[in-house]
Parts: structure tokens; sequence; C-alpha cells
């Protein structure tokens, strides 16, 4: 219908430019972010219908690009655990052997120092969040994508254990060696611990 | 007796697939002796507040690297009007 494609066509214009820096910042690739936009516009051309007004254009396509970029990771997710079973036969050493000595216990520099209890005004703080950012960063590809589709959507457990192919196990373990790096980058270089 | 490695795994488990009974009062008893797993135990849920705030934020304009978009809009007004 010419009235949808017109409708569109004003959204491309109005929304390309908000939709690609939010793709851009997620998966770090032009090329990348271009097509999971185009992809987004696409598909809501298709489901024009189900849009029917009852929230804002941008809010709407946004919902489509997060689903697109969620799709993207869990491609990327899978075939990263293919690289790295490959790797693992080689023997290589777990995360948590940074952390911990033989006996189990913590290792005397990585003890967690005490953080202040004021929380929520850290979110506020762009100093820390560039911190956080930096430690996150700082993840290896197989922890950093697990953390993104965890909190992506607010999908349940064992839906993103189903998506991702993974047994629950799988999933909290690689959840936990992402986290305890986060935590430990963050002591250390914002808590001064 | 629990491990601290032991218990921050736990921790996790707790998270994603809860703990069983036995898992549950070997935590419990761990983490209310040890100062050190307790802090992580606290400092773990903070992270998950902070770690989404991280990825759920809207990027302020102009953080994404200076992109020509014309191109784009363009291909896609296009692939729009097939």
């Amino acid at each position: 219908m010419m009235d949808t494609t017109n409708k569109l066509t004003e959204w491309v214009n109005q929304y390309t430019d908000s939709l690609y820096n939010w793709a851009f910042m997620k998966v770090d690739h032009a090329q990348t972010a271009e097509d999971l936009v185009q992809e987004t516009f696409l598909a809501a051309h298709k489901a024009i219908d189900k849009f029917q007004n009852k929230s804002q254009p941008k809010t709407w396509l946004l919902s489509i690009l997060k689903n697109k970029i969620a799709d993207h990771y869990r491609k990327q997710y899978k075939m990263q655990l293919v690289n790295e079973s490959e790797i693992s036969k080689e023997g290589s050493s777990d995360v948590l052997d940074k952390f911990f000595d033989a006996g189990g216990g913590w290792k005397k520099d990585m003890r967690p120092g005490e953080w202040e209890s004021n929380e929520t005004h850290l979110l506020d703080n762009y100093d820390f969040l560039e911190v956080l950012k930096g430690c996150m960063q700082g993840l290896n590809k197989n922890s950093f994508l697990a953390l993104q589709y965890k909190f992506l959507d607010e999908k349940d457990s064992k839906l993103i254990c189903q998506e991702l192919e993974i047994t629950p196990s799988n999933f909290w373990q690689i959840l936990h060696r992402a986290k305890i790096q986060v935590r430990g980058c963050i002591d250390k270089n914002w808590f001064n611990n | 007796m629990l491990s601290c490695r032991k218990a921050t795994e736990l921790i996790e488990k707790k998270q994603i697939t809860g703990l069983s009974k036995k898992e549950k009062i070997q935590l419990s008893m761990h983490t209310k002796m040890c100062k050190y797993c307790h802090r992580y135990d606290v400092q773990s849920q903070q992270l998950e507040q902070y770690i989404e705030a991280q990825i759920m934020a809207e990027p302020s304009n102009g953080k994404a690297p200076k992109h020509e978009l014309s191109e784009l809009k363009k291909r896609i007004n296009s692939q729009l009007s097939k």
C-alpha cells in the first residue's frame, strides 16, 4: 500500500540515525549496524498491521531492532562456542584460577574489598560507567556475549539456554566467570582496593 | 566445608537455576563466616544492576563515530517501495 510505504519512508528519514547509533553501540561494527537497521525497517514494513499506533514508532522500531540484535548475538555466540571448544582441547586455563588458590580460597590480592553502600547514585556517574564499560570490554568474547544476551531482552534463563543451545549449568558458569572478572576489575579500578 | 571458590559459584548458580536445600545451607553457613564471600554476594547483586544499566543504556547522540547514513536511507527506501 502506498500509504504504508510513505509512512515507512518518513520513519526511515526520521529514525535511521538513532537506530543506527543504538545498533552500533551494541555490535561495534558499521556495516553490521547498517544491515541490522535495514532489516528492522523491512520487518516493520511487513508487520505494519501490528503497529496500530499503540505506541511511539521509535519504541516499536527499537523493539524490532533489539530482536534483530539478539539474533545477531545468538549467531555470534554459537560460532564463538564452536571456536572455543576447539581451543579448550589444548588445555587452556580457567579464568577462576586467577582469583583462587589451589585450596579454593581467595588469593590475597583478589579478595573483595569494601564498596560504598550508596549504590544507585553510581548509575548516574559517567566516570563510573566508563570504568564499567572498560571492564566489560576486557572480557573474552564468550563472556561478553553471554552478558549482553542475558540483559538485552528480559528473557527467562530457561528460554535463553534453549536459544543458545546450552545447558543452564553452562550458562551460569559462563556468567559467573564474566561477573567475577567484572567485579574484580571494578574493585581495583574504581574502588581502588 | 565449602571453599570460597565453590561458594562464589553457588552465588551465581542461585540466581539462574536455584540451589538445592543442601547447597543453600552450605552457602549460608559459608557467607556467615567468610566476610569476603559475604561481600562478593552483596556486590554480585549490585553488579547485576550496574551491568543491566550499562547494557540497556540508550546511547546519547554523537557517541557513535560519525557515519554517513544517507546512502543507507536511500537503499532502505528503495527496498521499501519494491
